[in-house]
């Protein structure tokens, strides 16, 4: 029953992926600057702090704020998907209560409309890297399999906090929290190889991992190993947990919610 | 061919009330085997059907009928495959059209069209499909230019005839409907009467949960009394009546 759910989510794609434009397109409702008002304040955190920063950590800012701009969107498209995840069946209790809907296609569109969302930071990378004159290379591409890992990651980080949140509604600020902290001793803002370090607070942090398979090509650096094989290793570890999740709780979801 | 069968079907399940939804009270109560915290472990169990069995074919129309709380929304939804059975088995053909809130999927900021678009979706009309279905919707709803302006501008009437235009437009097989969706005739134009029974008796099978006799005389040719989740009486319209009002 697990995996029909899963057969049908995916059968269902059109319906995720348009509800979850939907939801961005929502988002944009009643503002003037439309869908850049998500661009904007991003670009202007980066350009606030982004200079701010390069003097307290005394880096060059050449160097410092593409490194943060990209840090600072990757985490934030990560985070974000993780928070809106948590309330992913919460919020979608009334259709699950009036129309068949396959569990994962709730979970899919989240997801999906992070991406969207994430999206939108393009013209700022655009503007840094005419700015600061980042050559692109052909390296440059490894970005694409890197967001593909990053958003498989996603997919059963928001599967586990989407059950566990609506069965257990005090996860979710526990969630934010973590998430909060993670900010802080996650190279995000800072950089371990600029700054003294040591490298093992890193490799056994699954999000500098993510962050990292995007921002490393970006930039036109090399992605340690290390990180790589943590990002890859929780592929399976966190499908399995999310896989035995979501068998044991598929059919209670509606009535928790 | 459209077709329900269901036998000897259970369905409990957990209700959750604050302290269940506390991981915190969870976790203390496990740890202190339930010595403090005694309310937040054991879940109470509802058993909303018990020992449900019956075949639908094509061609009936069903009303359930029963005292508040006796499983008739229940059995809708598990018809519907919104809830899953906790035991015994049930067989669906057919495409289903569950008509339980017809507000599912209304969102006030955005503007009428819209609104049918995402109706639409939830009935399972993908958007690149919906301009065959989207002009005569349209035309029902006699909104004209207001279906540029968001929804929460709409008299309840309106909204009405905007959830009633999306939700009568697709020819189910099985149509699985609550009472108040065919009831309030006052407030009904005739116009949306008309649409509903077009609507209704294109349907192969029809089930409806209803208190209103005049409903079920009306529309049904068979029912079922349920009474906490047994079927008590099933069969024809004027029999099961006539067993509910004894009972009752």
């Amino acid at each position: 029953m697990a995996i029909d759910d899963l057969k049908r989510a995916l059968s269902l794609t059109w319906f995720w992926v348009s509800l979850g434009w939907q939801d961005i397109v929502q988002r944009y409702r009643g503002s003037m600057l439309g869908p850049f008002w998500l661009t904007i304040t991003t670009g202007v955190f980066i350009a606030g702090l982004g200079p701010l920063y390069a003097r307290l950590f005394s880096l060059d800012m050449a160097h410092y704020l593409p490194y943060m701009a990209l840090g600072v969107t990757t985490w934030g498209f990560i985070t974000g998907t993780i928070n809106d995840s948590c309330n992913a069946f919460v919020s979608a209790s009334h259709v699950m209560k009036q129309m068949k809907v396959p569990r994962l296609a709730i979970v899919f569109q989240v997801i999906w409309r992070s991406i969207i969302a994430f999206i939108h930071n393009l013209p700022i990378y655009v503007i840094i890297f005419l700015w600061f004159q980042i050559p692109l290379t052909w390296e440059t591409l490894l970005v694409i399999p890197g967001f593909v890992i990053v958003c498989l990651n996603l997919v059963w980080m928001g599967v586990v906090v989407a059950i566990l949140c609506a069965r257990f509604r005090d996860i979710a600020p526990i969630i934010g929290s973590i998430l909060q902290i993670g900010f802080f001793i996650t190279p995000v803002m800072w950089s371990y190889k600029l700054q003294n370090v040591s490298p093992w607070i890193v490799n056994i942090n699954p999000f500098a991992a993510l962050i990292e398979l995007i921002r490393a090509p970006l930039l036109g650096e090399v992605i340690s190993a290390p990180l790589v094989l943590l990002a890859l290793g929780c592929l399976p570890v966190g499908f399995a947990v999310a896989a035995a999740l979501f068998v044991r709780a598929r059919r209670q979801i509606v009535y928790w919610v | 061919m459209a077709e329900i069968l269901i036998e000897d079907l259970h369905l409990s399940f957990p209700v959750l009330h604050t302290g269940h939804r506390s991981l915190k009270k969870t976790i203390v109560s496990t740890a202190t085997g339930g010595a403090i915290q005694r309310d937040a472990r054991a879940l109470p169990i509802v058993h909303a059907l018990q020992g449900i069995s019956m075949h639908i074919h094509p061609g009936d129309r069903i009303a359930l009928i029963g005292p508040n709380g006796s499983g008739k929304s229940t059995l809708l939804r598990v018809m519907a495959g919104i809830y899953e059975p906790t035991a015994g088995y049930i067989r669906t053909d057919g495409e289903i059209v569950p008509l339980l809130d017809l507000n599912l999927g209304l969102n006030g900021d955005m503007t009428g069209r819209e609104n049918i678009l995402t109706r639409g979706m939830y009935l399972g009309i993908p958007p690149k499909d919906f301009e065959r279905f989207a002009p005569e919707i349209e035309e029902f709803t006699e909104l004209g230019p207001y279906l540029d302006l968001p929804v929460r501008t709409y008299s309840s009437g309106m909204q009405m005839r905007l959830s009633l235009g999306v939700a009568t437009t697709l020819e189910p097989d099985i149509l699985l409907m609550d009472e108040w969706v065919l009831a309030g005739d006052a407030k009904f134009l005739s116009k949306a009467r008309e649409r509903m029974s077009r609507f209704v008796e294109k349907a192969s099978i029809l089930v409806v949960a209803s208190h209103s006799e005049e409903i079920i005389k009306t529309w049904c040719n068979k029912a079922v009394y349920l009474k906490a989740g047994v079927i008590q009486a099933i069969g024809s319209v004027d029999d099961v009546m006539r067993e509910y009002k004894k009972a009752a």
